[in-house]
């Protein structure tokens, strides 16, 4: 088709998203950061008034003094960050990437579906952190316990969701490809994997976050490196600056995970009403 | 009308169609027998609920009949599509994330066609069916009335001999549901398909048809069938004929409430 055919396409899709200054986006911003500065506030004026000992509870100064001092000014939390980093992401991606092969191999079986699927269900409300000693037990105190454990909490959600996701195409879209002959792998390719984008998203979002739970939890457990061990280490001498440093560190890394797989939604998505419209 | 001595491309021969449910079998449709010749346009009428959806699922394929026998092309349907009929739904049933040009080829794609062979055809049907520029749009850019017409295309692009279409404008409003049907007419002017067309409304049935079979409420049975002699092309203004109102008429005393 011409040019101009693509461009009205192009801006019609635009307009659905608002513009980046405006109200809302600005209002959706600037309300919580009120709610959040006037938290901080009462943190460092109450701390001072009541005169807490920093071991039990240190002032928001010391905390951002240990922050610039590992990010800034000497950079100590970085190997820290970065292996807590590796062994999240890398589970992340290995967990995430075989629920979603696996699940959608096993969607479409009968016979998983009657044999295996309802334990796989049952076992979802077992705490995946309790296999974590195990883990250790069987591949050490490195990185590869950890890069397993995430793997392992990540896998079960975002399985059943992609399952649930396939299982859920409107059966008239099902139903029209089948009328015009379509062979199976056709309708999986075509119209399963599309109608189940939404929920594969949603359990990427969520597991994101139990990424860096599992790799804190297995460096709890036992490792030299990693925020969850700085922590640990911390606690020992009760250093609560470095463990407010270390735990705002891992806040800021499951905000930033969720907004980037919110984003490659949005990206993905494109033909979802819904998406589009959350343009914030 | 039929050309003498056109050949019979559909057949249904005493067939019955019950569904089971948890308070016992359900016979939607019982003993229909009916059968079309190439070039015909043939609408089935009849009230919501006595199974004329069902009648097309089991000619289209996608199930099968309890008792009896329906063929296509003088071979039996057993829950098996044949790859010589479209079929239009009620709802367009376009793929959101596909552009109009992609939901078009989807019969091609199916049947493991070369899309190249068909992209001529592709474009002059978005033409026929008065979509040229929307190739490359998506279907939520569309309104109800434009998806419905992307779906008629879709129906088309392997050039079927037979086209089954399940109340394809129920879902438009009153003034776009005029239009298609002359719209409809039109094209088939052109292309020369025979369709099956399935809808409640009597005007609709007799401004398309060759032939109208009007159905009993659930089960549904064939209780009578209408010749509509009224020339082609037919202009929206037959409507206004006293041959059209008679015609009508005719069908409306069957309609039972
Ligand atoms: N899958 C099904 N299971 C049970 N009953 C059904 C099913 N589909 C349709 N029916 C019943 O069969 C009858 C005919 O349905 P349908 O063919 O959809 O009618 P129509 O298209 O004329 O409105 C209705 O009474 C409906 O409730
Ligand atoms: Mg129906």
């Amino acid at each position: 088709m011409s040019d101009s055919t693509n461009t009205v396409a192009l801006t019609a899709h635009n307009q659905t998203t608002p513009s980046f200054y405006s109200f809302e986006r600005i209002s959706s911003v600037l309300y919580p950061t009120i709610t959040l500065a006037a938290l901080l506030i009462i943190w460092q004026t109450s701390v001072a008034y009541f005169n807490v000992p920093q071991y039990i509870f240190p002032s928001l100064t010391d905390v951002l003094r240990e922050l610039w001092v590992g990010f800034v000014d000497g950079g100590t939390l970085y190997p820290h960050l970065a292996y807590t980093l590796k062994s999240a992401l890398t589970g992340y991606l290995l967990g995430c990437g075989a629920a979603i092969v696996v699940g959608a191999l096993l969607a479409e079986s009968r016979a998983f579906e009657k044999f295996v699927y309802p334990l796989i269900i049952g076992l979802q409300s077992t705490p995946k952190i309790a296999i974590a000693p195990l883990l250790m037990v069987w591949l050490g105190y490195g990185l590869s316990s950890k890069i397993a454990m995430v793997a392992m909490m990540c896998f079960f959600p975002l399985f059943v969701n992609t399952v649930q996701g396939i299982r859920q195409t409107d059966p008239a879209l099902l139903n029209m490809m089948r009328a015009f002959s379509a062979p199976t792998w056709l309708t999986f390719f075509r119209v399963k994997m599309f109608a189940a984008t939404s929920n594969i998203f949603a359990g990427l979002q969520i597991t994101i976050v139990f990424a860096f739970i599992g790799a804190i939890v297995s460096e709890f457990l036992g490792s030299s490196e990693g925020l969850g061990y700085l922590i640990q280490s911390a606690m020992a001498n009760f250093n609560t600056p470095v463990m407010f440093a270390a735990i705002v560190t891992l806040i800021a890394l499951s905000l930033i995970g969720t907004a980037f797989v919110q984003w490659v939604h949005r990206k993905v998505a494109f033909w979802d009403r819904t998406m589009r419209n959350k343009g914030r | 009308m039929a050309a003498a001595g056109a050949s019979e491309i559909l057949r249904v021969d005493d067939m019955s169609v019950v569904y089971p449910s948890s308070r016992g079998p359900i016979s939607a449709v019982s003993n229909l027998s009916m059968s079309m010749n190439a070039g015909e346009f043939v609408s089935i009428l009849g009230p919501s609920g006595c199974g004329k959806s069902t009648l097309l699922n089991v000619l289209a394929g996608l199930q099968k009949a309890s008792s009896g026998q329906a063929s296509l092309f003088g071979k039996p349907v057993d829950g098996q599509p044949h790859r010589n009929i479209g079929i239009v739904f009620q709802q367009a049933r376009l793929l959101p994330w596909l552009t109009v040009l992609e939901n078009i080829f989807i019969p091609i794609d199916a049947m493991r066609l070369k899309r190249a062979d068909y992209l001529d055809r592709a474009h002059a049907l978005l033409k026929l069916v008065g979509l040229p520029k929307f190739a490359k749009h998506y279907p939520d850019e569309l309104s109800g009335g434009m998806q419905q017409r992307v779906g008629l295309a879709r129906s088309m692009i392997h050039d079927p001999k037979l086209i089954l279409m399940d109340e394809p404008f129920a879902a438009l409003d009153a003034m776009t549901r005029e239009r298609m049907s002359v719209e409809l007419q039109e094209i088939l002017g052109k292309s020369k398909q025979s369709v099956l067309f399935i809808t409640h409304s009597i005007p609709e049935a007799v401004f398309l048809s060759d032939r109208v079979l009007m159905m009993s409420s659930s089960p549904g049975r064939f209780i009578e069938e209408v010749h509509v002699p009224l020339k082609r092309p037919r202009a929206l203004d037959a409507m206004a004929s006293g041959e059209f109102a008679e015609l009508c008429g005719r069908l409306r005393k069957l309609y039972k409430h």
